[in-house]
């Protein structure tokens, strides 16, 4: 059953692209009340469809309906996070890494800042990982569309530690989304630990995730469970992030 | 927590960087400012909205810091350099819009002045021939354009300076008690500075006929200037700086030898020659590079490249290929080469090596199999060889040879670019874990002034890698690559008549 209000806002939305109108001249329009039609009107600004021109009064269609059909360039991300990725290696004294999915199944890092300690490194940019097995996946795996279901992967075990039962890993993806933050112990290389947390586009999509990796021992308990002041500068690192994306307009 | 407060005050926006003790990023808030073309060449910025945009930054910083004002030890100001702005010393009021370092308007006046009997004065005094890319031509073009300004002048009711003068003023109280300062690398590149006195030259002013009266007072880079009455009230500004001095103070090149090349709307690369006095050769610029205190002044030779990221703005904004600049990086990687197309961005001339101020820019090699793909790599490429022949000419002068390009700016987030940068070079890049070197700079020289930081070597240790890009071209792609670029270059030639 179509709903009418839905219906109301996407034909404001083509009366107001043909031409900028005024509110009575919309109503005129649609043949409905003026405050039927200012109350679909007052929300189309709030949400960015529409804008109001502060000198006329007139309406045109807003900013973010330019944007909608045109994902959030890979690149774009990589360019805005660079001074937050940056802080957080600074912060951490860690190796941060950002990464976008890449299929349902797996990840590429996008931005890779080295350990700031001055030793020689390799750029990993580029570099595919599965999701199942690192802390960026995980997060990625429990919150970004179009990532999994976990069903749907072969969960290949790369160390001892990697999650192979995909109960354990559901469970554990119900901690991620739970908490905010996924950590690796282990699972893709042994002795290297994780944790990462989620990057958010304007609407609050999880596009990307932003972690740090190391020695196990530098990041992790001997239970496993991260230091709190690294979950609280990564989880920091992704709200950074986001309001960057949310700012980028 | 103490911190130090930058304000970089670029081309196309201002903002305000926090740094901690470790010389990291704490919060940054920026704004945009426009961009207006009167005319072909010309290139203005509105001073007051600028001025706006710093009152607007300081506070927006310290919040998304959770900070306030008093936890700002000290602030440091970057600016874009030789932008020139005339104002009233009562009103405040610009007598005109600040005509900026892109403006090509200035060109016949340069051209008069190197025919004439001052040219070789201009060069052996302030180390520089007269160019339509120094500040001074623009003082003299507004005092003779803007009605009644020679006079006003002459009486001392308006005042001169490039951006930060005008900045500090506005900070320092404007008509009521504000400073009328600049720093010795600003003023380096106004064309009136005796570069070894580090003072104006009266035979210099007479040559333009600039009253003395309009310019503002020469201090060194590292020095408390006064304190802010506006902005962030009560704090001392401990320091000023052109960009791409402050950005090779940021990444600590305090070595003889030691470069940094940074990518903005232009791209400059800076390398420090120590104490003496660079003499002018291959296309590069003798410039101050820096003066702590009552020190003697450090010497750079710079590398003006005039257009690199702008390029990749024209490219978003006039052609409208992308939609904001990183995603030029997408569509170049949507190709795999540049399909035989090069593009010269000679849209003011070229700049160094080569100092053509008559070419223009070209898009060569055209054919029906060109994508867009092809001309976003050629947009970057362009970029590429321009770094190329400016460190050629550095490598020439330069104690030792590069063995390694530190980088920073905007455009080194791009990885298909930077990989291009040392696959040309054939010398490995490096960006450092601070992108914002320009502000970092000026937030140095500001904490040094106050005590913040104690001395160089401390600032030193605070440098680290945070990325490094190995050369993987081969030897033989590349010299045909550079051949084709240097036969493009050569159509750009004596365009304009
Ligand atoms: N990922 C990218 N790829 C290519 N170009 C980029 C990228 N990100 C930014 N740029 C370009 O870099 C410039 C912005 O960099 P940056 O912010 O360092 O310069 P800027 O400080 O604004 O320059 P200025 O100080 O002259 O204003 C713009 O010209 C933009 O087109
Ligand atoms: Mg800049």
């Amino acid at each position: 059953m179509p709903i009418q209000s839905v219906e109301r806002a996407a034909a404001i939305i083509e009366l107001v692209d043909a031409a900028p109108l005024g509110l009575t001249e919309i109503a005129r329009a649609m043949d409905l009340p003026k405050p039927t039609v200012h109350g679909l009107v007052r929300t189309l600004v709030d949400v960015g469809f529409v804008q109001q021109d502060p000198d006329t009064g007139r309406y045109s269609v807003g900013d973010r309906l330019g944007r909608v059909g045109h994902g959030l360039d890979r690149h774009e991300l990589r360019s805005l996070a660079t001074n937050w990725s940056d802080r957080l290696a600074a912060r951490l004294r860690l190796e941060v890494h950002l990464a976008v999915p890449d299929g349902f199944d797996a990840l590429v890092l996008l931005d890779h800042v080295f350990r700031p300690d001055d030793s020689p490194q390799t750029l990993r940019i580029g570099e595919h990982q599965p999701v199942h097995a690192t802390a960026l996946g995980k997060v990625l795996l429990a919150l970004a569309p179009g990532v999994g279901p976990v069903r749907a992967l072969s969960l290949v075990a790369y160390t001892s530690a990697s999650l192979v039962e995909a109960a354990a890993l559901t469970a554990e993806l119900g901690e991620v989304r739970r908490r905010g933050w996924a950590v690796e112990a282990g699972e893709h290389q042994p002795g290297i630990g994780g944790v990462a947390a989620p990057v958010r586009d304007v609407g609050g999509v999880v596009v990307a995730a932003v972690g740090v990796v190391g020695p196990q021992q530098q990041l992790l308990d001997t239970s496993h469970a991260p230091r709190p002041a690294v979950v609280q500068q990564v989880v920091a690192a992704g709200r950074a992030i986001s309001q960057q994306l949310a700012h980028r307009w | 927590m103490k911190v130090v407060a930058a304000i970089d005050q670029g081309t196309t926006s201002t903002r305000c960087v926090l740094f901690d003790h470790a010389g990291r990023m704490v919060s940054v808030a920026q704004h945009e400012h426009r961009q207006h073309y009167p005319q072909p060449g010309w290139v203005e910025h509105d001073a007051l909205e600028i001025w706006r945009n710093v009152e607007r930054v300081v506070p927006e910083a310290l919040r998304s810091a959770g900070l306030a004002v008093a936890d700002v030890a000290a602030i440091g100001i970057a600016n874009q350099r030789e932008t020139a702005v005339v104002w009233d010393r009562r009103t405040g009021e610009p007598a005109h819009p600040a005509i900026t370092w892109q403006d090509t308007r200035t060109a016949p006046l340069v051209a008069e002045l190197n025919a004439g009997p001052t040219a070789a004065l201009f060069e052996e005094v302030c180390g520089l021939s007269p160019a339509g890319y120094f500040a001074a031509p623009r003082l003299r073009w507004l005092l003779d354009r803007v009605p009644g300004l020679q006079e006003r002048a002459e009486a001392g009711d308006v005042l001169f300076g490039t951006m930060e003068s005008w900045l500090i003023w506005k900070l320092t109280g404007g008509p009521i008690g504000g400073v009328h300062v600049t720093d010795v690398t600003n003023a380096s590149r106004t064309m009136l500075m005796d570069i070894d006195r580090l003072a104006w030259d009266d035979r210099l002013l007479a040559a333009l006929d600039i009253p003395r009266a309009l310019l503002p007072e020469i201090r060194p880079n590292v020095a408390v200037y006064a304190e802010c009455t506006a902005a962030a009230p009560g704090v001392p500004i401990g320091g000023a700086f052109g960009d791409q001095q402050a950005a090779l103070f940021g990444q600590t090149c305090f070595a003889e030898g030691e470069a940094k090349f940074t990518y903005g709307t232009g791209s400059f690369l800076l390398l420090n020659t120590g104490t003496q006095r660079p003499t002018p050769s291959n296309g590069l610029l003798p410039t101050v590079a820096y003066a702590i205190g009552e020190e003697a002044p450090t010497y750079a030779v710079e590398g003006s490249i005039a257009m690199t990221g702008s390029l990749v703005q024209w490219f978003r904004d006039s052609l409208e290929m992308i939609r904001s600049a990183p995603e030029i990086e997408t569509l170049a990687r949507s190709v795999a080469d540049n399909g035989g197309c090069y593009i010269v961005p000679a849209f003011s001339g070229l700049y160094a090596p080569r100092w053509q101020p008559d070419a223009r820019g070209i898009i060569v090699g055209l054919t029906s199999f060109v994508t867009k793909g092809h001309l976003a790599r050629a947009v970057l490429e362009a970029t590429g060889w321009q770094t190329a022949e400016v460190v050629d000419a550095m490598t020439a002068v330069a104690p030792v040879p590069i063995q390694r390009l530190k980088v920073d700016g905007g455009m080194t987030a791009n990885h298909l670019l930077m990989q291009f940068v040392a696959d040309v070079l054939d010398v490995p890049v490096e960006r450092p874990l601070v992108l914002e070197s320009v502000s970092l700079g000026a937030a140095y020289a500001a904490g040094l002034a106050v005590g913040y930081w104690p001395d160089l070597e401390v600032l030193r240790n605070n440098w680290h890698r945070a990325a490094r890009w190995e050369p993987a071209m081969p030897d033989d792609l590349r010299r045909r690559e550079r051949e084709n670029w240097e036969r493009a270059v050569e159509r750009t030639y004596d365009w304009v008549r």
